[in-house]
């Protein structure tokens, strides 16, 4: 039986290699000096003939990146507040707004309920380019543009974590809610008390999930933004030229650590928050 | 008495849970939904109404049916693929919860790496004389240009199910650890073996699940656009056109009718699929 | 387990910590050297601008011996001479009491005797005397230097005249002080600079170096070792200290014991400005194309007085020379089209900072052209912010495309900018919904001196929707034959393809990839293989693609990847150094008359050789450049003015090498020669037969010229660089040049890899 066990593993061992190897690449290559990524880079970015290489382990290892990039550019720290500022602010807008609207589904009945569900999850789905403009205009229209509200606010109100955290209120047992409400509870506590905790994995997956995908938006603050001062992180990376391949790798981990910084940290919550629905009479 | 109100209660009282959500909802998504539909029956520059005029064009595009095939053809090849791939991962790591705490992190890693460093990433693989082609060289075999020929198509496969291989897999554990194992217990008794407990048992649990996941694996399919388009530019090799190019160069070109038409034809069509989801999956609503 | 994830927990932490003491780490905003404030918080005050005033020199006088000086009374002198070109006398002594305005000659009878003497530097010293510096260059010197000019070795450092200083006390009376001056590293003395300290002394800077020389024994107190200084470079003196600046710092040196001092950094790129030290010695200026800027003693932010966006510093035709503080403001002295002209700046608080009304014009990339006529227009809007913006000028995350959906974006919207550079814009489909306004009547005062085949290029049914500023033509020269056989495209592939066969040895042109040699030829076929409507005919495609053949296998496929140049390059080029072989012929875009006088004059000196308009399937190519239209929805009859800016003599005179003038009087007063008689014009160095030779290039005759503008006036087919197609063309064709594809079935892959773009 263990050894059975140990060859499933096979399997995802090979996979998460897979997975594991681009990003290998990318840290190991940000604590490479300039002279060692153009050689390695120096074919695919267009400067030299041969084929690329890569050292996992940097032959000369430096730090020279790094302090260029925390040190020397000071639009980098700027950028960064203005990413960490408008994520905090569109995840808490998310929660304020999403998660009542989830439960609401959740505990809605009949046709009409089904019909806005539905269209939200259409809404979801639609690429930025085709309601750019529209946008714009209405943004325009509400004196947001050039600055961040104009990225906090239409994310704010996206039905995307909706859609995820109505899944898992759907996941808690109606009874548990009967039982709250028996005891006088009205709905308004049912939802803080029982229904917020129990659908925290739910939560917290949203949330994870927003922060990833608002720490690096590239479009809206491309279109919404003008003034080059409140531009986020995500645009920070130049062109890929290469003598700033380095800088641009570096820049790449450094953007790479919050995002993991909240899977450590909120993993815990999620594993928790998916074993406690599990409890199903 | 009591349970009347409670009923009535319970019949509009999500409304008001729905209400601000909604009231966003309505200015920043619907309003310009709204107006994309109002364009899509319009010129572009002066808005004097054409009536169908522009679905014509659009459907009789040459582009807009190379980009719909690839597109369908994309979603059609990769979804399942990950889906598969994600339920036998997950399955395979539920077993041993001991050990899987190291994989679930290492699969949900490239979720976290931003768009541009993938792009570099994905230059430095699959370019020409990338490392791709210098590991094929190393076996004897030839090295090709991925990008710039039919095996984009893969490259983009593969870039979609590396993104997200694990959140699907974190699903589908949430999913495979919502089933009590007092029904394996049961059936496990009752004499049914491995195979009957899977089809019996965890499929249809999973399948609100699965909805779950097919959903978002159809909304992240879309932005794999843009790791595409970073590194194969607005013209990339025929096989990878997709729709969501296609709105970009219209874009570009001021061609807001044609592209507000696509964008409602679109939206139909994902409009009636996901109702058809519903009515398939859902059946406790 | 619970161990594990207390571990996590750690690690977490630790990370998030270290990343906001990273943060802190940050130098705050404004500390940074060369961090400015930006937009006009310069003062936080909403009112008060710096305004422009030109002034004039006295009408005489055409050089001046070394710009203008402020005496320490607050007067302002200048010696000058009324020579074209040559720094010799007679001169003139000229005093201003009102900050540059007027100019009144002063009598100076020290001056009588410099007739035959080079003034070539003058300051003042603190009590008012006058220094000047003079090389006699007798008649027998200038033989000399003639002589050395054709063989091409310079003198010896002996030969040359020494430098004599002279001091004129405010009493008139001059006396030679004897300096020793120290030679640079390669022998020669070579004088940039010259200052006087407090104390009388001499501080001058040389070529690799500056020295401090003592007054009273002439000799060097103190070397500076500065490094190489370009002849603008900029140097003071303040407070016993010495400055110079390079192209990222302030060096500065104490005079008082020759020591090296702590230099200020400076911003990439401000080290070419001008610099000056203020009157009361507390601050620092600075002046280049984006504004007056000031330094506090001590700090470390510039802050910016001026912004040149508002004044003619930053016109693309002005030189800056110097920059001085005045009593009231600053006189700043460009050189503009051959004249010197002071413009004074004066504070005014009445006036608002920024003018509250915009007119904005948007290019994708940084265009002279159009910077002169919006530095222009600003001049003769004061009221109005004229606003210029390159959108890519600077690098960002921001692609092509990117900028051009944010364009489009504002123009949907209803707004957008009031002109539009169309270079690199979807210009097709701009004029197909009706985005550009007509600009029939911003084109009819000049309507009759342009071009007419270039400036209707644009023409539609609709009207003249967009109007190119400029244009560029694709020529070629090279060897008398070749240049015969190559009557169009078809006959030059098959000559190179028959020549290469009896010469195995010969390289028939300078750039042979496929990729690079369709790039060259796209400007003369594509007209001709692209049908209206922009599709691909597959007939021309396949000649084009055949010729494009034959001509690269004749040569190895290598691209050489060097940027595409015209003029000195194509030269260059087609000289052997002996390590490669010489083209037969050079394929390129000429954009000014420079660019064909460099190759006319090669053509003459070897022999043998002939100038033509480039070969290809179409005939009499011409590519518009410096496309402009107008927004239909922005401010039209500003924008309009500006169209006809753009086209006026005073812009399209200026030759920045962009373009040749759509205007045919302009074009014809930029063929006549710009050299003065008796002038040498330009050397280059190249190689004939493995041998140096130095190629004077003067100015092809009349002949050539009339013969070029009688083709330019023919010229009918425009022909714009699809970047996209032809890099689809690249891709899809590669296999074909390989030979492992045949010529049908790759036309037709082109054709069906290109559908969806042309189709869209």
């Amino acid at each position: 039986m263990k050894k059975r066990k140990l060859l499933a593993l096979l399997l995802p061992a090979a996979l998460a290699l897979l997975v594991w190897l681009p990003a290998a690449l990318l840290i190991g290559g940000s604590f490479m000096g300039k002279a060692e990524v153009s050689e390695c880079l120096g074919p695919v970015i267009g400067s030299e003939k041969g084929y690329a290489s890569w050292h996992l382990i940097p032959l000369y290892p430096t730090l020279r990146p790094y302090v260029e990039l925390l040190l020397d550019s000071p639009q980098f720290f700027a950028m960064f507040w203005n990413s960490v500022k408008t994520v905090a602010l569109i995840l808490a807008g998310q929660f304020l707004f999403g998660a009542p609207a989830a439960w609401g589904f959740s505990r809605a009945k009949g046709r009409f309920s089904n019909l806005l569900f539905t269209v939200y999850i259409v809404l979801m789905l639609m690429p930025f380019q085709v309601t750019m403009v529209s946008s714009y205009l209405v943004l325009d229209r509400l004196r947001l543009l050039d600055t961040l509200g104009a990225l906090i606010l239409p994310a704010a109100f996206s039905t995307f974590p909706v859609f995820i955290m109505y899944r898992f209120f759907c996941g808690i047992p109606p009874e548990m809610l009967e039982s709250a409400s028996l005891d006088g509870a009205n709905t308004l506590q049912v939802f803080l008390f029982i229904g917020v905790p129990l659908g925290a994995s739910g939560i917290m997956s949203a949330m994870v999930l927003g922060f990833l995908e608002y720490w690096s938006m590239i479009e809206q603050p491309l279109t919404f933004l003008h003034d080059k001062t409140l531009w986020p992180l995500s645009l920070y990376l130049p062109n890929i030229v290469a003598d700033k391949a380095g800088l641009a790798l570096a820049a790449s981990v450094v953007t790479l650590l919050p995002a993991i910084l909240i899977f450590m940290l909120g993993q815990q919550y999620l594993e928790a928050g998916i074993k406690a629905a599990g409890l199903k009479e | 008495m009591k349970q009347k109100r409670r009923r009535i209660r319970g019949s509009f009282g999500w409304f008001f849970f729905v209400l601000p959500s909604l009231i966003g909802v309505a200015v920043f998504v619907l309003v310009p939904f709204a107006d994309v539909i109002r364009r899509s029956f319009a010129e572009t520059m002066s808005g004097t109404p054409v009536g169908l005029c522009n679905y014509q064009t659009v459907f009789a595009n040459r582009a807009f049916q190379q980009a719909s095939y690839n597109t369908i053809r994309f979603v059609l090849i990769c979804m399942p693929a990950l889906l598969l791939l994600s339920l036998l991962v997950a399955l395979i790591l539920h077993g041993q919860p001991e050990r899987s705490g190291l994989f679930k992190t290492t699969f949900l890693l490239p979720m976290a790496v931003p768009v541009a460093s993938v792009v570099l990433l994905w230059k430095a693989l699959f370019h020409q004389n990338g490392l791709l082609s210098s590991f094929m060289v190393s076996v004897g075999a030839q090295p090709q240009d991925w990008m710039k020929t039919g095996w984009a198509f893969w490259v983009l496969v593969f870039s979609y199910i590396w993104k997200n291989l694990g959140y699907d897999m974190i699903l589908w554990l949430a999913g495979l650890a919502g089933i009590s194992p007092s029904l394996y217990e049961a059936a496990q008794v009752d004499g049914a073996g491995r195979l009957r407990c899977f089809t019996a048992i965890t499929l249809p649990n999973l399948l609100p699940t699965l909805y779950t996941i097919t959903v978002l694996s159809f909304l992240n399919s879309f932005k794999v656009f843009r790791e595409a388009y970073l590194v194969a530019g607005d013209y990339p090799h025929s096989s990878m056109y997709m729709l969501q190019h296609l709105f970009n160069n219209w874009f570009a070109d001021l061609d807001m009718d044609k592209l507000c038409a696509a964008a409602v034809v679109v939206g139909f069509v994902i409009f009636l699929l996901i109702l058809l989801l519903r009515r398939a999956w859902e059946k406790d609503i | 387990m619970k161990q594990v994830g207390y571990f996590r927990r750690l690690l977490a932490g630790l990370c998030t910590l270290a990343l906001l003491a990273s943060c802190s780490f940050a130098p705050k905003e404004g500390t940074a050297s060369g961090l400015e404030a930006s937009g006009s918080d310069a003062s936080n005050v909403a009112m008060g601008r710096y305004i422009e005033e030109e002034y004039a020199l006295p009408a005489e006088i055409n050089i001046l011996a070394d710009g203008i000086d402020s005496m320490p009374d607050g007067r302002l002198s200048f010696i000058g001479c009324s020579h074209e070109l040559e720094h010799l006398g007679p001169w003139s002594l000229f005093y201003s009491e009102d900050g540059g305005k007027s100019w009144e000659k002063q009598e100076a009878p020290w001056l009588q005797g410099m007739d035959s003497e080079v003034i070539s530097h003058t300051a003042y010293g603190a009590d008012g005397s006058f220094y000047f510096i003079t090389q006699s260059y007798t008649d027998a010197f200038q033989e000399t230097l003639s002589a050395a000019m054709q063989t091409g070795v310079m003198p010896a450092p002996e030969e040359y005249p020494p430098y004599i200083l002279h001091q004129v006390a405010p009493d008139g009376n001059m006396s030679d002080i004897r300096i020793q001056w120290v030679p640079d590293e390669d022998g020669y003395v070579n004088l940039l600079a010259l200052h006087i300290a407090e104390n009388g002394d001499i501080v001058v800077q040389h070529q690799t170096s500056a020295v401090h020389y003592d007054r009273q024994t002439g000799k060097a107190k103190h070397t500076f070792l500065t490094g190489f200084a370009n002849y603008n470079a900029s140097s003071f003196l303040y407070d016993d200290i010495y400055a110079f600046v390079t192209n990222n710092e302030v060096q500065q040196y104490s005079l008082a014991n020759g020591d090296t001092l702590d230099s200020i950094s400076l911003a990439e790129g401000d080290g070419s400005a001008l610099f000056v030290p203020s009157r009361d010695g507390k601050a620092l200026y600075r002046c280049d194309g984006r504004g007056i800027y000031r330094l506090v003693k001590g700090g470390s932010i510039w802050e910016r007085l001026l912004d040149g966006e508002l004044s003619s510093l930053t016109l693309p035709s002005v030189r800056l020379q110097s920059l001085l503080e005045k009593e009231e403001g600053f006189l700043v002295l460009v050189r503009e089209e051959g004249r010197n002209i002071p413009l004074s700046y004066r504070f005014d608080e009445t006036v608002p900072t920024v003018p509250e009304k915009a007119f904005t014009i948007y290019s994708l990339y940084e265009n002279s052209t159009i910077r002169q006529a919006a530095g222009l227009m600003q001049r003769a809007h004061p009221e109005v912010r004229v606003d210029y913006t390159a959108a890519l000028a600077e690098e960002s995350g921001q692609t092509a495309s990117d900028a051009v959906r944010a364009l489009n974006t504002e123009l949907l919207a209803g707004k957008g900018p009031d002109v539009l550079l169309l270079d690199g814009l979807p210009l097709q489909s701009y004029i197909a919904k009706g985005v550009l306004l007509d600009l029939k009547e911003a084109v009819a005062p000049e309507a009759n001196v342009l071009l007419p085949n270039i400036a209707q290029a644009f023409q539609q049914e609709s009207g003249l929707l967009a109007i190119p500023t400029r244009f560029a033509v694709p020529h070629m020269w090279g060897k008398d034959a070749f240049i015969d056989a190559a009557a169009d495209f078809e006959s030059m592939a098959a000559y190179i393809e028959e020549y290469h066969r009896q010469n195995p040895d010969s390289r028939a042109l300078l750039y042979m990839a496929p990729s690079e040699l369709m790039e060259d030829f796209y400007y003369t076929c594509a007209p001709a293989f692209r049908a209206q409507d922009g599709s691909i005919r597959r007939e021309e495609f396949m000649q084009f693609l055949s010729g494009i053949k034959q001509i690269a296998d004749t040569g190895d496929m290598q691209e050489i990847g060097y940027p595409y140049d015209a003029g000195i390059r194509s030269i260059l080029w087609a000289s052997d150094d002996g390590e490669g072989t010489q083209p037969e012929i050079l394929c390129y875009l000429s954009q000014s008359m420079e660019d064909l006088a460099f190759p006319d004059a090669y053509c003459a000196f070897v022999g043998g050789r002939k100038f033509a308009l480039m070969a290809g399937q179409a005939e009499n190519v011409f590519v518009p450049q410096g496309i402009l239209g107008v927004n239909r929805a922005g401010q039209q009859e500003l924008a309009k003015e500006f169209v006809a800016l753009a086209l006026s003599e005073r812009v399209q005179g200026c030759d920045f090498e962009d373009g040749y003038p759509v205007r045919l009087d302009m074009l014809q007063s930029l063929s006549a020669s710009p050299y003065p008689e008796g002038d040498d014009g330009k050397q280059v160095q190249i190689f004939v037969d493995g041998e140096e030779k130095w190629l004077q290039v003067l100015w092809p005759s009349e002949e050539f010229m009339q013969g070029i503008l009688e083709t330019m006036q023919s010229l009918s087919t425009p022909s714009i660089l699809d970047p996209v197609l032809l890099q689809m063309i690249v891709e899809e064709t590669r296999e074909y040049f390989a030979g492992s594809k045949g010529l049908e079935e790759t036309a037709d892959a082109v054709i069906e890899r290109t559908q969806a773009y042309l189709s869209e």
